[in-house]
């Protein structure tokens, strides 16, 4: 196998009291479209930041095509960085703008020239050259400042929430057009966000940050399906939690006594009976059945539909369980007629549900 | 009864109206009267309505008149460039560096002109007089005294410099507040050396505020009459110090109002000049449309 773009060896970065990269390790290859997701002050900006210098890591070190540019100044690393909030130059226009890496590279008017058109193409930017930034609009802006992270065709590009700034539509449209760049360039991002519908529609791998480390680095299917930790779990996707006690476990199974109701569950690694555990489902992982009715899973719980929630391709249904707690279930919208305070049944497979430690008191 | 409105015109001009009777009674005013006043003339301290051009042809005619001229000129050229080289740096650490000591680092810097412009003028003396602090310094430590600096065009251009200097800084620390660092840093990603950087980026996004800073620099120092009176010797006099003669000592308020419209117009030529070479789009002003 090739050898990777980039890598981070060890890398630790502390503020104060603060340590905003915690020992962190991470190799990422040739034209692998790698997300970096994490909450807010969770680490992401600085771990850009250290790779594309404009911080020096206290430990640790940064290699990008094998070569140890730790030391090395921004300028001399060969990567290009997007923003969010775009930091186009105000005072150059759109062209001026693009070709500014070029320039100060060196390259002559004829490759600038050649450079800028391809990039103003790619970008869908043409006409817009005269122009000064502020006469853009906000998705303009935003192509403007990928045009200038790739128009020097950096070794990888750096991406820091570069949607974040743009309405919702925009920002739909604009995901599968980045996703479109980067395989067309077939040279790695890095795509930071606290957005997870982002991380998930684009990316090919996804890293999730809490307080300056990894929680879990997989291919974002396997850190939707299989987290690894009890923070992963929470924080992509949306599930319900149940927090009760191990009763009793038997190899790959156990079944959890959550507030009364049994569960059957995945035994958690190195849990032993009496231990507290969070129980995490996905909604979409859950059925609505009528009484008696046919889904598969072990997990079945009767309860009353609270409410239905239209979500417009799916609804979600407020069932509350018979020992008072609540779940949500995501449904297709179209199925079955339920109204409210119809008895029902709740039906899971064991399978689905993702069992850590619990947190918290 | 019902109670007159003042209509969005009427609110207008009420709250322009203090603006503008204070450029009318403070600037336009006296401008007028010694552009009158430059086309009389002056017998026995009294100024007589008899118009003619003979102060123009006395101060265009006579070699002394424009050698205090271009001498000034050029003083506040001088001036301001080095205003200009000393301010930048102080003012970008300030801006840069200074977090919440901002505000005190500027009024350190403005702290001279609490005492008033004489004691600023004559506290110059006392460091680079011939028996000033750098002078006695020197002697202390058996060195030969530097003979050239008092009373020559250097000390007044020193001490013009000093006197000045905080509005230069001024200007392009206000100027530096509104600038995005973060670009510098855009730049540096983007393959530029921090001195190029420099040139590409903070340069012509600040240059309207040093633009400001040069005119508040320059426009004074050229009519600096009181640091040549203290620091020049004979051969340093002002163009601004002969001016103030003329509505003193020799009383001829006519030659001396000519000479003011000349400065006049000299310093807004230069304003002009100045503000040619600012182009708003160029200076990343971005409230103008297209
Ligand atoms: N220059 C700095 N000085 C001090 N602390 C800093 C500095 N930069 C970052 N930090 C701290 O490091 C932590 C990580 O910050 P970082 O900006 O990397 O977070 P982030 O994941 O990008 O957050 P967000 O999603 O809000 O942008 C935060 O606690 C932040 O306060
Ligand atoms: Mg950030």
């Amino acid at each position: 196998m090739s050898e990777p773009v980039l890598e981070l060896r060890n890398v630790t970065k502390r503020f104060g009291s603060v340590t905003a990269a915690d020992a962190i390790t991470l190799s990422v290859n040739q034209g692998e479209f790698f997300a970096l997701l994490g909450p807010s002050g969770s680490g992401k900006t600085t771990m850009l930041r250290i790779i594309a210098g404009l911080e020096v890591p206290d430990e640790g070190g940064v290699f990008i095509n094998g070569q140890d540019v730790t030391a090395l100044p921004p300028y001399a690393r060969g990567v290009g960085m997007v923003f969010q909030n775009f930091l186009l130059f105000p005072h150059k226009r759109v062209g001026e703008n693009v070709v500014f890496p070029l320039r100060m590279q060196g390259a002559s008017k004829a490759e600038q020239d050649e450079r800028l058109k391809w990039a103003l193409d790619l970008l869908r930017l043409d006409g817009l050259a005269d122009r000064y930034p502020h006469q853009l609009s906000g998705g303009q802006q935003q192509r403007v400042a990928l045009a200038r992270g790739l128009i020097s065709r950096p070794a990888l590009l750096l991406l820091d929430e570069p949607l974040a700034n743009l309405d919702r539509e925009l920002r739909k449209e604009m995901e599968v057009e980045v996703r479109r760049y980067q395989v067309e360039l077939d040279i790695p991002f890095i795509y930071v966000t606290h957005n997870q519908e982002e991380a998930l529609t684009m990316s090919d791998r996804i890293a999730v940050m809490n307080h300056g480390r990894f929680e879990q680095v997989a291919p974002k299917l396997e850190v939707y399906t299989h987290p690894t930790s009890r923070f992963v779990a929470g924080f992509v996707g949306h599930s319900n939690v149940m927090t009760g006690t191990l009763a009793a476990i038997e190899g790959g199974c156990a079944s959890l006594d959550w507030n009364g109701v049994t569960v059957a569950v995945r035994t958690p690694p190195g849990a032993s009976v009496g231990d507290r555990v969070d129980c995490f489902v996905k909604l979409e992982k859950m059925r609505v059945v009528a009484p008696g009715g046919a889904a598969q899973g072990e997990n079945r719980v009767p309860g009353t539909l609270r409410d239905i929630i239209f979500k417009g391709s799916t609804a979600d249904y407020l069932v509350t369980l018979e020992n008072g707690a609540e779940l949500m279930i995501s449904e297709g919208s179209e199925t079955m007629g339920f109204q409210r305070k119809d008895p029902l049944e709740v039906v899971w497979s064991a399978e689905a549900g993702a069992c850590f430690p619990a947190g918290g008191a | 009864m019902a109670r007159r409105r003042l209509g969005p015109e009427g609110r207008f001009l009420l709250m322009a109206l203090p603006g503008a009777i204070f450029v009318v009674v403070f600037l336009l005013l006296p401008i007028l009267s010694i552009i009158v006043f430059s086309f009389w003339r002056t017998e026995s301290y009294t100024l007589i309505p008899d118009w003619n051009l003979d102060n123009y042809a006395t101060l265009f005619g006579t070699t002394t008149y424009m050698t205090f001229l271009l001498r000034s000129f050029t003083m506040a050229v001088a001036v301001s460039l080095a205003s200009l080289v000393y301010a930048w740096p102080v003012a970008y650490f300030i801006a840069k560096h200074g977090d919440r000591y901002r505000l005190l680092l500027i009024l350190a810097l403005a702290a001279p002109f609490f005492t008033g412009i004489i004691l600023r003028v004559t506290g110059i003396q006392g460091v680079m007089g011939p028996v000033g602090v750098i002078n006695l310094g020197l002697m202390n430590y058996g060195l030969q005294p530097i003979e050239f600096i008092m009373y020559t065009q250097t000390a007044v251009g020193i001490g013009v410099t000093y006197l000045f200097i905080p509005f230069m800084v001024t200007a392009v620390y206000l100027s530096l507040l509104n600038f995005d660092f973060e670009l510098l840093e855009v730049a540096k990603i983007n393959g530029a050396k921090p001195w190029r950087a420099f040139i590409e980026i903070t340069w012509p996004l600040n240059w309207m505020g040093t633009v400001i800073g040069l005119v508040l620099v320059f426009i004074p120092s050229m009519a600096e009459s009181i640091t040549p009176r203290f620091l020049g010797g004979p051969n340093a006099a002002s163009f601004g110090q002969v001016l103030g003669l003329q509505f003193g000592e020799t009383g001829t308020w006519a030659l001396g109002s000519a000479m003011g419209v000349l400065l006049f117009a000299v310093s807004s030529l230069v304003i002009l000049l100045m503000w040619r070479t600012v182009n708003l789009q160029r200076s990343g002003f971005t409230g103008g449309g297209s």
